[in-house]
């Protein structure tokens, strides 16, 4: 697949688990991962990203195994900008199944 | 591969970023391993997982150079880092010797490094602050194809030189700017509100830092002329300094100085705090302290004048031809290492002066309900009048002279053992 292309993908999938529950990063990366084969390294600096776009917060949150774990969560412009997103995919996902089915013309 | 090893590798493709940036990263990774560990995978699944070391240090990079990040050649000099063309040619601002560059800075970690090419360039956090100039050209950084506009540079009428105004009108971002200058330029001029400053290897005509409350750092400096250093509550330290007048006002702040050369020097402090070591003038030193604390070792003067107000001043291994101290409720304390002329005043405070055994003076005291102690052997006349007793002696070959004054204070002059 094209790399910009999953690029953007993988971008509206994070966003999406993260609209359905803020995560600590290695349960995060592994939702996306059993579903989309990646190198799940890559998602980390795509989170600082988003981070310093403002997109996403981190908090720490005390854990029973080990140390203090670090969640992700939207912020408010994180949750437009998935919504945005996501109606894009959908227009596009629309578009690609019309013309997979042959029906572009109608 | 065990965790080890890949953050091991992760940080060797990180090597163009700074320490701070790459410690983040790898604490991110480490996280991550601690994490899946705890869910019961073993280090060298999650690495598997996690792909190539180079491949996710290669997104990292990205983030800090989105134009070029994955064309980054290893090794290369910070002043090359943004790509191919070299960094003579995209830079050429026409700052000349006598021009001037004036910044202007707030909330930040700024440094500011003397480069070996007549260019100004500037790199905020990895971002290479655009370089855009000509008729009025502007500091920019591009950050994800977003400029952030982050003031001017722009020609000064009165001077003929440049201003960069740099930070001003952004003071929430935060963040590391970087500003290289051309090795040789005209007067310079700095102010910090807080943050954090550090000067490095510069060679001006004249150099003027204000400093409000935040920290400055200053290494190999050299100005052909002035050299003036203010700060309120900073904090400042400075090594190796050159400067023909050079003068250093602290509020209440603190300064630390290790080597400092000039031809003048002038240090005033009000509630601050100095400690310089290796401080050579060729002419005169004046030091004034309120209610601060002065400690000064290896000073060489020509002479020192030193006023104390009712704070305190140790001076150890003192070369001056004369000294002229003055204490008015506070303390001090002063080692030399030569024969010097003295002129010694205590209202109500207490001074110490140790000098060599071998000193020849003449002397001169005077205290009306003090004391004045002289620890040297020789011949002395005493006389009482007016409320004032009064001693005048003459001490090995009486060279030098020397003047004692205690009003209700104490003086003492001992010899070096």
């Amino acid at each position: 697949m094209n790399a910009q292309f999953k690029k953007g993908v993988l971008e509206l999938c994070v966003l999406a688990v993260l609209m359905r529950k803020e995560c600590y990063g290695f349960e995060l990366v592994s939702r996306v991962s059993k579903s989309i084969a990646m190198s799940e390294g890559t998602i980390y600096p795509l989170l600082k990203r988003l981070r310093d776009d403002g997109l996403l917060n981190t908090y720490l949150t005390e854990s029973t195994e080990g140390p203090p774990r670090k969640y992700y969560k939207l912020t408010r412009e994180g949750v437009e900008h998935y919504d945005k997103l996501f109606s894009e995919w959908e227009e596009f996902v629309g578009g690609v199944e019309r013309i997979l089915k042959g029906d572009e013309d109608i | 591969m065990t965790r080890g090893k890949y953050l091991d590798g992760l940080t060797e493709h990180l090597h163009s970023l700074s320490d701070r940036q790459v410690k983040e990263i790898v604490a991110e990774i480490y996280a991550h391993f601690e994490e899946g560990i705890d869910a019961g995978y073993t280090e060298e699944e999650i690495a598997e997982g996690l792909g190539a070391p180079g491949d996710v240090a290669r997104e990292y990079l990205k983030l800090y150079e989105p134009d070029r990040g994955s064309e980054r050649v290893p090794g290369d000099s910070p002043l090359r880092m943004f790509g191919e063309e070299p960094y003579r040619e995209s830079w050429e601002l026409p700052l000349t010797e006598n021009e001037r560059l004036n910044a202007n800075i707030s909330c930040i970690e700024v440094f500011i490094e003397a480069a070996d090419i007549d260019g100004l360039r500037a790199e905020f956090d990895g971002y290479r602050v655009k370089d855009a100039y000509g008729e009025a050209p502007r500091i920019e950084i591009a950050r994800d194809g977003k400029g952030i506009s982050i003031d001017e540079v722009r020609p000064h009428a009165q001077s003929g030189g440049w201003i960069a105004r740099i930070l001003s009108s952004v003071p929430r971002l935060r963040g590391k700017l970087k500003v290289w200058i051309p090795q040789k330029i005209g007067e310079m001029r700095i102010e910090l509100k807080s943050g954090l400053i550090l000067v490095e290897g510069v060679c001006v005509d004249s150099l003027r830092l204000e400093v409000h409350s935040g920290k400055m750092t200053i290494e190999k400096l050299s100005s052909g002329g002035d050299v003036s250093i203010e700060t309120y509550s900073g904090q400042l330290f400075i090594d190796e300094i050159e400067g023909e007048r050079v003068g250093i006002a602290v509020k209440s702040g603190s300064v630390r100085v290790k080597s400092l050369k000039c031809e003048k020097l002038a240090f005033e402090t009000s509630s601050g705090k100095l400690d310089a070591r290796g401080v050579t003038s060729r002419g005169d030193m004046n030091v004034s302290v309120k209610s601060g604390m002065v400690q000064l070792h290896e000073v060489d003067a020509k002479t020192l004048v030193l006023e104390c107000h009712s704070g305190s001043a140790n001076v150890q291994t003192l070369a001056v031809t004369a000294l002229r101290a003055e204490v008015t409720s506070g303390s001090a304390q002063l080692r030399l290492t030569n024969e010097a002329d003295l002129e010694l005043s205590a209202r109500s405070g207490s001074m110490a002066v140790v000098m060599p055994e071998d000193q020849g003076f003449t002397y001169d005291a005077d205290t009306k309900s003090g004391s004045i102690q002289i620890a040297f052997d020789g011949k002395r006349e005493e006389y009482a009048g007016h409320g004032h007793r009064h001693t005048r002696g003459i001490v090995g070959g009486g060279a030098r002279k020397v003047k004692a004054e205690a009003l209700s204070g104490r003086i003492q002059i001992m010899k070096c053992h």
